[in-house]
């Protein structure tokens, strides 16, 4: 019932966040979705580099930023859908879209571990 | 307007987020090949939900709340990253 509740919660804020980012920067390009993805992959990196240092049970802080926050932050479906709108409009430019999301999504998601392990490491 | 497309979507993102949840926890995704299913369940599902919420040209209302929303939250990229980077690496996931 708790981890419900905390469901419920961070994946209204985290949901809420995307679509106001999503409105704000409305673009042809579909630039907004591949910010808030890449940022969510910085944010999962550090919650998970967090978890990881920190070598104890941490089930509701990964239920808060991993399932709840940053999970609900980011998206797939819109993601994909936007590559197909890509692909109707120029291939080339849906690939380099997909291939740039993912490379550089777990380039953030690496630095997001790394500053999270210098972070444990500091305090 | 923003305001009420963004609390619409955040309604429907609390939705999805708990169908993921749900989904994630259950034992028949747990640990198949050494790591779960249920990011590459979640993502492909979601993603045919929202191709058939796209093809309904509903109102921007009810699309908002049921693709941005609904689809939106149920759907995450971040962990489809993370899971990735487990796989390079060998090592279960601790999130779901």
């Amino acid at each position: 019932m708790r981890n419900f509740l905390i469901i419920l919660i961070c994946g209204f804020i985290g949901g809420g966040i995307r679509e106001l980012i999503e409105l704000s920067f409305a673009s042809p390009i579909h630039l907004a979705t591949l910010f808030i993805n890449l940022f969510g992959a910085l944010l999962m990196g550090l919650t998970y580099g967090l978890i990881r240092a920190v070598d104890k049970d941490m089930t509701i802080f990964s239920l808060v930023c991993g399932t709840g926050l940053v999970g609900s932050f980011t998206t797939f479906s819109t993601f994909i859908s936007e590559i197909n709108d890509l692909a109707g409009f120029d291939l080339i430019y849906a690939i380099i879209y997909l291939l740039a999301s993912v490379f550089l999504g777990i380039l953030a998601l690496l630095s997001g571990i790394r500053i999270a392990g210098s972070l444990y490491r500091a305090a | 307007m923003l305001l009420e497309l963004v609390f619409i979507s955040a309604l429907g993102s609390a939705v999805g987020a708990e169908a993921r949840y749900f989904i994630a926890r259950k034992a028949l995704f747990k640990n198949i090949f050494d790591f779960s299913l249920a990011t590459l369940f979640i993502n492909i599902f979601g993603s045919f939900c929202l191709g058939i919420v796209i093809s309904l040209h509903l109102t921007l209302f009810w699309q908002t709340f049921l693709g941005s929303g609904i689809v939106g939250g149920f759907t995450t990229f971040s962990t489809f990253i993370l899971e990735t980077v487990n796989l390079f690496q060998r090592k279960t996931s601790l999130i779901q």
